[in-house]
């Protein structure tokens, strides 16, 4: 193996040596269904993820397809109805909330602090268990009849008068969130206990703050809505009175309850995503990340934030307006520490040298589809202009921006930036970048003519409308139909690249972090000494605190494997 | 980076028994293991406190709301049962933490026979909750379709006549005042469709669904003013009751998960299981099992004794 | 602050002290049973003593009950579950989560301020026709 050139590699496909890693130690199937490797486990993640994403994307295109006419002709009222609510429980409970930290924070995590494994490997197989389990859960409550009710599960609608399978979707979402509090759980403790020696909290990686974040919302937020949502299913099925009005309950409590939850589920999505394009801007400016700490504690005052803001979800209800002007100035101050990363990011870019690599271009998709749902985000959270949009497409738009925009983005952009670590290969990296403008072009065509409409008056979950707003959605059905084909090609040169890919070395990007100094793909154990960090997070030069070079950088870049696999051997 | 955990192994050992910690690949010694589960353990109680904080909110606002109907329908709770249950609940609390200081010391018969003792009060617990809901489901208390609180209250008096706690507060008798007028002033009527066969059921009196949704959408109904504000002190009584199997149901659901976790832990000491020469699994259900007990502290004078 | 936290990464830095979780003495256990058990006598007591007539407010009964619930639950907190002899860490995370249920409590304010006062004194909707 050492004395043959990776070109040699890629060419010769028969009776080639391929060092042991996680991918070839074992093969049979039992190896991977029990396997208690974080690597592996994320691998299975993403092969699940991705089915929801698909099936989830499938029912957006049937809505998109319903939409192009005003009087809808394909769909019922009630299937429209259940095909909206499959797409927002699917994407969001089974794709945006675990994607980035449950694929890329399992892979990545340990690698970056520099442990052999997650601090509780078996409960991370678990994890992974209980979210295939919540999936079926869900997918056999959405085949076998579906739901109705819009994915918030508002009462009394879902507890009393909703004629479809509410409880078992409730109980899907409910399962699923004991998936993420378990990974959130694994993250914290190996987070706090199993960093390299020499890795301080500040030497860290900007994507392990994000994910303690993630996983500190993930802990405090999560049993909240499940348990509201086990009180909507007792409600529903025997009849127990909480939230009904009937006899003196009060729905809004369940709204409290649920976005106490939700909102602050927002940045479970996000958070992760933004650390994702840290990484990236990093590595493709080959620069420090401008304020360093600012981002990591801009990071931790979001998770904060997120959990005091969630009454501007309620405006429209019959919350008292005085609260809801706290909720409003609390919802622009969110807008301070996420402008501060933007604004960093923009920053490391400036004198760095930018690569145009494909996940950098997905990064840049995140840049901009992100700062415009951030910055509509404040129109949402004015009372007065919330009052005219509650409830419309521009709430619609909105929030694709930030979700799509923000963590479907910086999800691929992750898988892009990382796919050489996990798999060993290279993937064709035109098609990537095709991918990543077809998203973006694609994106906005689809949801910039949503703000129009909705501030025009066209509400959320219709699927009748006045002719004049044809146009539009037309426009944005044209729009979704790009971009599911952005989102497809991926699966494909992907995919492709397992076989015939090139292979990457430990580090093609030259990038700082513990995880380009182990071999492509790791070994089981990740590293076979454990490293000691003596380098600043990001070190592409050692820089001044003003920015100018003052040295090479710490961090070993050399292609030659640093921690490889020397003695063992198996033939492919 | 050496390992370390040579110097560490049975460090928590003291006296004649020593007791090996097993290191797990993926830490380097076995102060890290420990802690990381600790922590671990603390991480998820975190959840759990915020799974039952929930309640306790829902709880506390509708106690804010209708606090004489709270005041009023926690009479049927018994005080001198909630007592008990919090006694045995103390109890098995302290040995639980007395096993988890012999595991420590590696005695482990010690640690079988106080496991058993904590098992022994959960089962007591659980038994005597048995009690308790067999009654309130017996007087029509469950707050399901079935929840008759006029059956219950009319029970209840019987029963209690010269009530010390109910005869304190004249405002503790709305619901049984309105009660006793309704069926004092026989107002009682209901205007169904003409076609509907149930009306001389409904004309009977109060019958199970005094509230329910059925009668809301399906026809017209009308009540004398008395008995309409019965219902509604119903409807509220319903709340409390929900409020009330939900929180105790759940912490019942612990308390058998905890059950399970103790009767696995006895029959791996019995059976000398490898996985016993390590205090870290008791010390873990031990955490939880306290934490069992903390709900119950809070539940219990919230439930059980509102004055 | 860049030299971290002292229970941060598994094996500290050479010469820094290293937390160890002690574990207690016996009699600590015993004396925290004896303690919770005369706190369960104080709170039992106290729902037979209708404060509101001594100081004239009716709150009384419920702040003292709670304050008592508190107690136990440090005491319990504390001493059976170790947190008294734990690492700082241990001690954030037992905190955590009894911090941010209060945090929740801001949904009072919202049923405070409505302007609709009928929310403390709500009536349903039957009531209403």
């Amino acid at each position: 193996m050492s004395t043959a050139t990776l070109k040699d590699m890629g060419k010769s496909h028969d009776k080639v040596k391929e060092p042991l890693n996680y991918l070839n130690a074992t093969n049979t199937i039992k190896s991977w269904l029990f396997t208690v490797d974080h690597k592996r486990i994320a691998i299975m993640y993403l092969v699940a993820v991705s089915v929801a994403f698909l099936l989830g994307g499938l029912a957006a295109g049937m809505i998109r397809v319903e939409l192009t006419v005003p009087k809808g002709q394909f769909l019922t009222n009630d299937a429209y109805n259940k095909v909206f609510t499959a797409h927002g429980v699917i994407m969001i409970f089974f794709f945006l909330i675990p994607a980035v930290p449950a694929v890329l924070g399992n892979f990545v995590l340990p690698l970056m602090l520099g442990a052999r494994d997650l601090a509780f490997p078996r409960l991370n197989l678990l994890s992974f268990y209980v979210y295939s389990a919540a999936l079926v859960m869900g997918l056999a409550a959405i085949i076998g009849g579906g739901v109705d009710t819009g994915w918030t599960f508002y009462t009394p609608y879902s507890s009393v008068y909703s004629n479809s399978n509410v409880a078992l979707t409730i109980m899907a979402a409910f399962v699923a969130g004991f998936s993420s509090i378990f990974t959130g759980l694994n993250f914290i403790v190996t987070i706090h206990k199993m960093r390299a020696p020499g890795m301080t909290w500040f030497k860290m990686p900007l994507f392990a703050w994000a994910m303690y974040a993630t996983s500190v919302i993930i802990i405090l937020g999560t049993p909240v809505l499940a348990i509201t949502l086990a009180l909507v299913v007792v409600e529903r099925t025997l009849g127990f009175g909480i939230f009904s009005p009937e006899i003196g309950g009060d729905p809004v409590l369940f709204q409290h309850l649920f976005w106490f939850y939700s909102h602050p589920a927002v940045y479970i999505m996000v958070l992760p995503a933004m650390g994702v394009i840290n990484e990236i801007i990093a590595a493709n400016s080959k620069k420090r990340i401008f304020g360093y700490e600012f981002v990591a504690f801009s990071t931790m005052a979001i998770a904060v934030f997120g959990f005091i803001v969630w009454g501007h979800h309620m405006f429209a209800s019959s919350q008292s307006m005085y609260l809801g002007l706290v909720f409003s100035v609390l919802s622009f101050l969110v807008a301070v520490p996420s402008a501060v990363k933007i604004f960093n990011w923009a920053t490391t870019m400036y004198k760095g040298s930018v690569e145009l690599t494909s996940h950098m271009l997905y990064a840049f998709g995140f840049l901009g589809l992100f700062t415009i749902g951030g910055l509509t985000g404040l129109y949402l959270s004015s009372l007065a202009t919330d009052i005219h949009l509650t409830a419309t497409y521009f709430v619609v738009a909105h929030f694709h921006y930030v979700m799509v925009g923000g963590t479907a983005m910086g999800f691929l952009a992750g898988l892009h930036f990382w796919w050489p670590k996990m798999t060993g290969r290279m993937y064709n990296e035109i098609w990537g970048k095709v991918s990543a403008v077809l998203v973006f072009l694609g994106f906005n065509l689809t949801f910039l003519p949503q703000f129009v409409v909705g501030y025009l008056g066209m509400p959320r979950r219709y699927h009748f409308y006045p002719p004049e707003f044809q146009l539009w959605h037309v426009m944005s059905t044209g729009g979704a139909f790009v971009l599911g084909v952005g989102f497809l090609l991926p699966v494909f040169y992907l995919l492709h690249s397992l076989k015939y890919g090139e292979k990457a070395g430990n580090n093609p990007w030259r990038a700082v972090g513990l995880e380009w100094t182990t071999m492509s793909p790791p070994d089981t154990h990740n590293f076979h000494e454990l490293p000691v960090v003596t380098w600043e997070a990001y070190e592409y030069f050692q820089e001044s605190h003003h920015g100018g070079d003052v040295g090479p950088s710490r961090f070993p870049f050399d292609d030659e494997a640093v921690y490889t696999s020397s003695d063992e051997e198996v033939h492919v | 980076m050496s390992l370390k955990s040579m110097e560490n192994v049975a460090v928590v050992g003291s006296g004649h028994h020593m007791i090996e910690q097993k290191l797990s690949v993926q830490f380097e010694d076995l102060d890290q293991q420990n802690e990381s589960y600790i922590v671990g353990m603390w991480a998820f109680l975190v959840t759990e406190v915020m799974f039952f904080g929930a309640l306790f909110l829902a709880y506390t606002l509708y106690r804010t709301m209708y606090f004489n109907t709270y005041l009023e329908a926690h009479h049927f709770l018994d005080v001198k049962l909630g007592t008990l249950n919090t006694l045995v609940l103390l109890s098995s609390s302290l040995s639980a933490a007395l096993s988890v200081y012999y595991a420590q010391h590696g005695q482990r018969i010690k640690v079988a026979l106080l496991l058993a003792f904590t098992c022994i009060c959960a089962f007591g617990f659980m038994g005597i909750k048995y009690v308790e809901y067999t009654s309130k489901i017996n007087e029509g208390l469950l707050p399901d379709q079935n929840f008759n609180y006029a059956k219950a209250l009319t029970v209840f008096h019987e029963h209690h006549k010269p009530a010390a706690g109910a005869e304190e507060n004249p405002r503790a008798n709305v619901a049984w005042e309105q009660l006793q007028l309704a069926r004092k002033t026989n107002q009682v009527s209901f205007v169904a469709p003409k076609d509907d066969p149930n009306t001389a059921f409904v004309e009977s009196g109060f019958d199970n669904r005094v509230t329910s949704a059925a009668d809301a959408t399906a026809r017209v109904v009308v009540k004398s003013a008395a008995r309409e504000r019965f219902d509604i002190e119903a409807g509220k009584a319903k709340i409390f009751f929900s409020i009330y199997f939900c929180m105790t149901g759940l912490h019942g659901i612990h308390v058998i998960i905890g059950i399970i976790c103790m009767t696995t832990l006895i029959l791996m000491y019995l059976t000398k299981h490898p996985a016993a020469d390590d205090y870290m699994p008791i010390e873990m259900v031990g955490l939880y099992w306290h934490f069992v007990d903390i709900v119950w502290i809070f539940l219990f004078p919230l439930m059980y004794l509102i004055s | 602050m860049a030299s971290g936290h002292g229970h941060g990464a598994g094996f500290a830095p050479e010469g820094a002290p290293i937390e160890r979780i002690s574990h207690p003495k016996l009699s600590l256990y015993f004396g925290t049973y004896f303690a919770l058990l005369g706190l369960l006598v104080v709170t039992v007591v106290l729902y037979f003593i209708d404060l509101s007539k001594m100081w004239n407010w009716v709150g009384w009964n419920i702040v003292i009950a709670l304050i008592v619930a508190t107690v136990k639950a440090v005491l319990v907190v504390l001493n059976f579950m170790n947190v008294k002899g734990g690492t700082r860490l241990v001690w954030l995370w037992a905190a955590l989560g009894f911090i941010w249920v209060l945090l929740m409590g801001i949904i009072f304010l919202d049923y405070q301020f409505r302007p609709d006062s009928t929310a403390w004194e709500w009536q349903s909707l039957t009531d209403r026709k």
